[in-house]
């Protein structure tokens, strides 16, 4: 009867709310104090790319799909600049174990990304990822308008198709 | 820079009023008084409810962790192993033993004992729960063991081989004055049982099976039941005593000389046990 | 019980609405959250063990959360609703229930941010304050109470916060665990001082103080006919220091951190003072990255009760020093911090043989090494007639600079990362690991493991978002569960559909009812945020990662099913 009870209220809470917004303006990326690629203090809502979109890509070190993700854009990525004015932005959530290690990784690996420590986690719960890799497009006015989670060869071209509509003005927002 | 200087200054004095530790100085541990009563004297003696079975893979350490505190403790603390819940239920050959009973099965549904092997202190309740994990025993034990005993009970033996009748004298004995109701129980177990156990510690015992587990302390049956009789009904002054007779026959597949009888009286309202005793049924 | 914070922040945001004011301000607002369902049904399995009453008819099991955000401008509120029904295999069974166990307001003025009911938070390395939560692991110990954080001047910030931690389901509650309270500040120079704007050396500095007040309950021991009773400190606190200086490409951070009289079941109760060191010196430029690490802990472990021996109510977080490893059979011995007392190094190299070289070919080739030592502490008794760790003593006497005798594990690791061409991709990797199963494990006597392992993970791309992936794995060591190979095929089609078959052999173990195939198929749909997997099979405990994503799962046989998306 209690679980009934708190599930009713959940989804008549969840449900009021939901309806306040209804006119649905585009997410904004939440403001959480995270820290640059060398420690130093950083607030999320100044990550920008001049009005041109960003790829926000949460991964860790750990997790060899988000790897294989970042090399396999890294291997494109200058095209990719060229053609969209893109940037991506990897926001690591290795904790202390192995943020250290994050940037002789990302260098070690030859990788141009603009790099952000999360190492607890405090910028992965604001943007609700469950799993890592989760790939965000950001637009140019710090509005989230696509996110993607998995990876497998090959899905960095649906990312790049996503990229270039954004770039258009198109709208993307498929699910 | 001086404002700086303030802020270094606010911080500073916040940080003082956060911060508090108590430096302890040797030495670390305070005589509070003597442990071994002397002869003949009464203390309180504590009832380890032990909920188990064997096909409780965890069991075997529970129990080493009983038979350690046994030793520390003596004659002040008495195990009884109840086997309940469906790691007791008999299974395919070797582990198709069955050792549960009307009375285990009661205490262990009304506790609620939901993990094995799980340990009832005296049925009294330590850090919010009825059944702890047997890391915390000790703790709980320690919390009861030193109180002064309001209660004391000796028990009197006469076994008959012949028919396997047993009569015991209960004597209880008010130590102060009391108010309530207070039940008193009568169990027999048995130790030295020879039978499967299951077991995933390898310090205790052959993994995944020990076949010739030794089942220690176990309960095999009550005379009163699981809830006992009513001796005192609304109170009673320091000094009396009730004396008991219960008497049971002993079942032919339970070996006498292994059998021990387990008395020790609760108050109804809160369930504590507020003392126990134990003595072996042929001397 | 559960219900009865729900019910406090139900009313705050269900009266809101009804005024006019509310309505202005939700309409500003916005809500999202995210869920995840991952469950369960279990067979028997009389080969690993799992037999009708381990299940305990619980045959179908779950576990679920969904969180909810709202953000309207600088006010923030949210939520997380959990179940446990009953709880995973592997989980901790008293996760058992349903309830919301975390919920918070927040506000954010210009360089002030106040939080009112559950937080995170990390105070430096985290070695004496680090609340957070890892799902799959069931780990949660986050803080109920109040946070402030306060911007006074550019470069600095400063974090107060008090409360108590999460303990499963129970509530605080007649003192059942400790109140923690926490300060830390952190300076960062070349924003204070103009004088260092422009400076090529990089300097951040930080303090903090951690206290935690317990009213311990009293403990007693009886040594020969004299019974004792412990003096305990109901107020146990902790400071630590930390710098971090970045100069071109170096990067140098080391943090100190001393806690005082401490004695808790986790430590036998001894009363030594406990202390950690933790650095890293970094260099890296583009195409190469070495780290290399030295860490000490002595009698580190802190929690907010000082009887709880498991896995809840720490305060601090004492990372390994040792590589997380990926691939299932080098997961197979993982590295568990101990925090009464270690000693270790750790180093890694990574570097890239540049494009169109003669070495690293059209796409370069990526050359990675990992080192880790880990040793125990020197321990030497306080008295000759005391021996070392005895409870009710200071425990012991330990050089700060000298190794104890016992190695508690090593590893060395090379992997080499190769794009052959467009189609094939190749990545090699030889670990070898010392492994002292009798500490990490608590398997008194059993010797040490020495494992050899090899693995080739080969991708080949059969259209742009068509691949094969295929992993061999193979484990070599006469102890422990002997000998292991490993097989995968992976078939993805990007970016929604992953199908994977594996094979784990223990074919070396030494008991021949233990040469166990642990085959999987698992199935995966993505779309956006949301996947879907389902799974057969069965699995050893160990980090498992297929299909585009990694977690930790325990063992089991049977179906599994996880959904998972965010709104």
């Amino acid at each position: 009867m209690k679980k009934a009870g708190i599930i009713l209220i959940l989804f008549f809470l969840a449900s009021t709310l939901i309806a306040q917004t209804e006119d649905k303006k585009a997410r904004k990326l939440p403001s959480v104090d995270i820290k640059t690629a060398n420690g130093k203090p950083f607030n999320t809502l100044d990550i920008s790319n001049d009005g041109n979109p960003i790829i926000l890509s949460f991964w860790a070190i750990w997790c060899k799909p988000c790897i294989n993700e970042l090399s396999a854009i890294a291997d494109v990525y200058e095209d990719w600049q060229d053609e969209t004015g893109v940037k991506l932005v990897a926001v690591s959530i290795d904790d202390v174990r192995s943020s250290s290690k994050v940037m002789p990784f990302v260098n070690g690996n030859d990788w141009d990304y603009e790099v952000f420590l999360d190492p607890n986690g405090d910028f992965k719960r604001a943007m609700n990822v469950n799993m890592i890799p989760h790939t965000f497009l950001v637009d140019g006015n710090g509005n989230i308008v696509w996110s993607h989670t998995s990876f497998s060869e090959g899905s960095e071209l649906q990312l790049i198709e996503k990229v270039r509509k954004l770039a258009k003005g198109e709208d993307i927002s498929d699910h | 820079m001086n404002s700086i200087k303030k802020y270094f200054f606010t911080i500073i004095s916040i940080v003082f009023l956060f911060y508090s530790c108590d430096k302890i100085e040797e030495p670390y541990l305070e005589p509070i008084g003597s442990h071994h009563p002397e002869p003949g004297e009464k203390v309180r003696k504590i009832l380890l409810e032990e909920f188990t079975g064997h096909t409780c893979v965890n069991c075997p350490e529970g129990s080493a962790n009983a038979k350690n505190l046994k030793t520390l403790y003596g004659e002040q603390l008495i195990l009884l192993s109840i086997h309940a819940g469906t790691n007791a239920l008999p299974e395919s050959e070797p582990f198709d033993a069955d050792f549960r009973t009307v009375t285990g099965t009661e205490i262990h549904d009304h506790f609620n004992v939901s993990f094995y092997p799980g340990g009832i202190i005296n049925q009294t309740k330590y850090s919010g729960q009825w059944t702890l994990p047997y890391t915390m025993w000790q703790e709980a034990v320690d919390e009861i063991i030193n109180l002064l005993p309001e209660v004391y009970i000796t028990i009197e033996n006469d076994y008959n081989p012949s028919n396997r009748k047993l009569i015991s004298t209960l004597t209880i004995e008010f130590l102060t004055d009391m108010e309530g109701t207070y039940n008193l129980c009568f169990y027999i177990a048995e130790s030295g049982i020879i039978a499967a156990q299951k077991n995933d510690n390898s310090n205790y015992g052959p993994v995944p099976d020990i076949l010739d587990y030794e089942h220690n302390h176990v309960l095999r049956t009550s005379v009163w039941g699981a809830w006992g009789t009513e001796v005192v009904s609304a109170g009673i002054s320091q000094g009396e005593t009730i004396t008991e007779y219960p008497s049971v026959t002993i079942n032919n597949n339970w070996v006498a000389d292994n059998c021990t009888v387990i008395a020790f009286i609760y108050n109804t309202e809160t369930y504590n046990i507020i003392q126990a005793e134990e003595a072996a049924m042929i001397e | 019980m559960k219900t009865s914070p729900f019910r406090s922040l139900l009313l705050i945001i269900f009266l809101l609405p009804s005024t006019s004011f509310a309505q202005n301000f939700l309409s500003g607002g916005q809500v999202h959250g995210n869920f995840q369902f991952d469950g369960a049904y279990y067979a028997t399995d009389s080969k690993l063990g799992i037999t009708d009453s381990t299940l305990d008819g619980k045959i179908f099991r779950m576990n679920g959360f969904g969180n909810l955000i709202y953000t309207n401008g600088k006010f923030e509120a949210g939520l997380r609703f959990e179940a446990y029904l009953p709880p995973l295999a592997g989980f901790d069974q008293q996760y058992d229930g349903v309830g919301i166990p975390y919920f918070y307001i927040k506000y954010k003025w210009d360089n002030l941010e106040l939080t009112a009911g559950n937080f995170y938070e990390q105070f430096g390395n985290g070695i004496i304050m680090r609340s957070y939560e890892e799902w799959q692991l069931g780990y949660d110990n986050s803080i109920r109470g109040f946070r402030a954080k306060f911007q006074p001047l550019d470069g600095i910030t400063l974090i107060g916060l008090i409360g108590t931690q999460r303990y499963y389901w129970e509530p605080y509650k007649d003192a059942n665990r400790g109140i923690v309270k926490g300060f830390d500040a952190e300076f960062f120079l070349n924003e204070m001082f103009k004088g260092m704007k422009d400076s090529k050396t990089i300097i951040i500095l930080g303090g903090s103080f951690v206290s935690n007040y317990e009213k311990v309950k009293t403990k007693n021991i009886t040594r020969d006919t004299t019974i004792y009773q412990y003096k305990l400190p109901n107020n146990v606190a902790a400071y630590a220091g930390r710098m971090n200086i970045i100069h071109g490409n170096f990067n140098f951070a080391a943090e100190y951190a001393y806690k005082i009289n401490n004695p808790s079941a986790m430590n036998n109760y001894i009363y030594k003072n406990g202390e950690v060191l933790f650095t890293t010196l970094s260099y890296s430029r583009k195409g190469l990255g070495i780290t290399l690490s030295g860490k000490r802990i002595d009698n580190m472990s802190y929690k907010s009760k000082s009887s709880e021996l498991g896995n809840m109510l720490d305060i601090n977080y004492l990372p390994p020093l040792t590589k997380q490893h990926t691939y299932s059979l080098a997961t197979l011995y993982p590295y568990a911090t101990q925090p009464n007392g270690e000693m270790g190094i750790q180093g890694q190299v990574m570097y890239t043989i540049p494009k169109k070289s003669k070495l690293g070919g059209k796409y370069g080739t990526k050359i990675e090494l990992n080192y880790s030592n880990i040793y125990s502490i020197d321990k030497q008794p306080v008295a000759p007639e005391i021996p070392v760790d005895s409870t009710g003593t200071k425990g012991y006497k330990s050089d700060f600079f000298k190794l104890g005798g016992d190695k508690y594990f090593e590893d060395f690791d090379i992997v080499l990362t190769k794009k052959i061409n467009k189609k094939w991709k190749v990545i090699l990797s030889y670990i070898y690991q010392v492994y002292n199963i009798d500490v990490i494990e608590g398997h008194a006597g059993e010797p040490k493991v020495y494992a050899n392992t090899g693995i080739a993970d080969i991708t080949y791309k059969i259209t742009p978002t068509k691949s094969l992936r295929l992993e061999y794995q193979q484990l070599f060591t006469r102890q422990d569960r002997g000998n292991w190979v490993m097989g995968l095929l992976e078939f993805n089609i990007a970016p929604k559909w992953f199908f994977t078959v594996m094979d784990e052999y223990n074919y070396g173990n030494p008991d021949k009812d233990k040469q166990i195939h642990y085959y999987n198929a698992n199935f995966a749909y993505v779309k956006g945020p949301t996947r879907i997997s389902l799974g057969y099979g069965k699995q050893r405990k160990g980090l498992l990662c297929v299909g585009g994503v990694c977690r930790p799962v325990p063992a089991s046989n049977g179906f599994t099913i996880t959904i998972s998306s965010q709104f």
